[in-house]
């Protein structure tokens, strides 16, 4: 008898009832059960015709072959991973199966024509970045260090840079500090990479800095004194020469204090947090708003929200935070505005969304950063369910990308 | 209307992607249904279901364990429901789980599961008879309304009426037969 309890016996029996098919048998059983009051009110709810008519609509909005196309496309997609997770594939080779999915999935989304023919084109003109940066001198002076490659820039009685193919270089001029140890008024230098672009730059030290899109990084002509101090804003990666000479990396949230080390520094000011990543060596973190200094060790990123006052610090591969200077966008478990904060300095595009569901979605994957946007974006649209259309802003005429739902 | 759920069963545990495809086009207005009624939300609705009917072809070698694979999707949709709304922290009582008792899990049952059957009724219907049926049955408009409302005449509405409970009955009939032999059809293409 257990049979009649089911929910699937009982709407069995409403829908006889409905539809006026009920033999006499079930409909006394029905009846039994309608003796409940709850029940009866149920039974009145449901066959309701408005209540009907909505249940209609709702299913015709549930795009049932898309959902159904969308799930053997991730049932395809899993089996190709498992082949490639044999093969324990490196980064680069990550790559190149994406590239795959992509060429092999490109005809399975579909996009309206017009938005399709638009984004198109916007794509063609939309630039991956490239190496440009200027500098400013401490007097002033602006150089367009991509209309000036492999020149003596600037000479002084301190330092000659050179721009070289591997960034700017710093030569200190006279070896030792000048005789009198009058400690002189230091120099400071800027270099700027807008947005789009990236620069490396060797300092008088022959501390290597690689600056990502849109990034300053301030530092003298010459490290005297007792520190080596730089600002920045923006991300940086610091191969910093070894010295008895602390070299601290200053910048908005939180200041870094190395004595010689590769590390790592994210520090944009529309970004919610500061981070650094920690590959060799040791460093300090300090900040104003956390009373605590901390110290990091290899292998260890440190974030500090803006809001917060106390470092996070997590053991992470480190190879995610600095595959941008080899030139790659590498995501591990990402969110999608954060990846696309990263992705719209280095285009130079806006970004939108159409919901904020979509900036929670998150990804994991290896992208080339001289491709096309298009070569990210499918990616995204590929795996999920979102979609994307750039479109020109003729205010600011910059391209913006809009994600929606597919 | 219902599955023979063995065969199904069976040959989804082969990997047989028509035994998947039936199971899918059978469940998924309904979960997709019932996921609503938590969610409240078309594309989140959508993507619950999505990820269950994943999890199903990700776990059909054990699926013969499952006793109940019917209760086991609309159980799996209503916790993926929940840690939806969990992550999207709405504002819903944090005892959420408690809320909906196992009176209110039925009911939704209950009533995706009928609206399904009628809807599916309705769709098989020819038009003719349907719009009388709908008047009838499901409106309880009696013969004369109907009959002025549609400017037929009594008889053709008491016909088209029987005519349409006929054709129901016939289907309740033949539902698990007609589901037998698509099945072995399908395996053999």
């Amino acid at each position: 008898m257990s049979k009649k309890q089911t929910p699937y016996h009982i709407s069995r029996l409403i829908y006889k009832s409905v539809t006026q098919t009920i033999s006499k048998n079930e409909k006394d059983e029905l009846l039994k059960w309608m003796e409940i009051e709850s029940n009866r009110r149920f039974y009145h709810h449901i066959a309701q015709k408005s209540v009907i008519e909505k249940k209609k609509s709702l299913y015709k909005a549930t795009n049932k072959e898309i959902v159904y196309k969308r799930i053997v496309k991730q049932i395809e997609d899993k089996k190709h991973k498992k082949a490639v997770r044999l093969k324990r594939l490196n980064i680069l080779k990550y790559a190149a199966v994406f590239i795959i999915f992509l060429t092999a999935g490109t005809w399975v989304y579909n996009r309206s024509f017009n938005e399709t023919i638009i984004t198109e084109n916007a794509i063609k003109n939309i630039k991956p970045g490239y190496e440009k940066a200027t500098l400013v001198l401490s007097d002033g002076t602006t150089i367009d260090l991509e209309e000036h490659k492999n020149e003596l820039i600037a000479s002084s009685n301190t330092a000659e840079i050179q721009n070289t193919d591997k960034g700017l270089v710093y030569n200190i001029v006279g070896k030792k500090v000048p005789i009198n140890n009058i400690p002189q008024a230091l120099k400071y230098n800027t270099l700027r990479v807008p947005v789009g672009g990236m620069y490396q730059v060797t300092l008088p030290d022959g501390t290597k800095a690689w600056l990502n899109s849109a990034t300053s990084l301030k530092y003298p002509e010459r490290f005297d004194g007792e520190q080596r101090i730089v600002e920045l804003e923006g991300e940086a990666y610091f191969e910093v020469t070894k010295s008895l000479k602390e070299f601290i990396v200053k910048t908005n949230t939180a200041d870094i204090t190395v004595l010689g080390t590769q590390f790592n520094v994210s520090a944009y000011a529309n970004d919610s947090y500061f981070s650094s990543t920690l590959v060799e060596g040791m460093v300090r973190l300090s900040s104003e708003s956390s009373s605590n200094s901390v110290i990091l060790s290899p292998n260890q990123r440190a974030i500090l929200n803006h809001n917060d006052t106390t470092f996070n610090i997590s053991q992470v591969d480190t190879e995610i935070y600095t595959a941008w200077k080899e030139g790659k966008f590498y995501f591990e478990r990402e969110r999608l505005d954060n990846i696309l904060t990263r992705v719209s300095r280095w285009y130079n595009i806006d970004v939108v969304f159409e919901n904020d569901y979509l900036k929670d979605q998150t990804f994991t994957g290896v992208v080339l950063k001289n491709k096309t946007i298009d070569n990210l974006l499918d990616m995204i649209s590929k795996t999920t369910r979102i979609n994307y259309t750039i479109t020109k802003n003729k205010t600011n005429d910059k391209y913006e990308l809009k994600l929606t739902r597919d | 209307m219902s599955l023979n759920f063995e065969n199904v069963i069976l040959n989804l545990k082969k990997g047989d992607p028509n035994a998947f495809k039936q199971l899918f086009d059978s469940f998924y207005e309904k979960l997709y249904a019932f996921s609503f009624n938590y969610v409240k939300d078309e594309y989140a609705a959508e993507e619950v279901v999505e990820n269950t009917m994943l999890m199903v072809w990700e776990k059909r070698q054990n699926l013969d364990a499952i006793k109940d694979l019917k209760s086991y999707l609309y159980k799996s949709v209503r916790n993926a429901s929940f840690d939806y709304l969990k992550k999207k922290k709405k504002v819903v009582s944090l005892d959420i789980e408690s809320h909906d008792s196992l009176f209110n899990f039925e009911q939704h049952i209950i009533q995706e599961e009928t609206h399904k059957l009628l809807i599916d009724a309705l769709n098989s219907l020819p038009k003719k008879c349907r719009k009388v049926f709908e008047m009838c049955c499901i409106e309880g408009l009696k013969y004369k309304e109907v009959a002025d409302d549609l400017q037929i005449s009594i008889n053709t509405v008491k016909s088209q009426r029987s005519r349409a409970i006929e054709l129901l009955k016939e289907q309740l009939k033949e539902s698990h037969f007609y589901l037998f032999i698509l099945n072995h059809f399908l395996i053999k293409d």
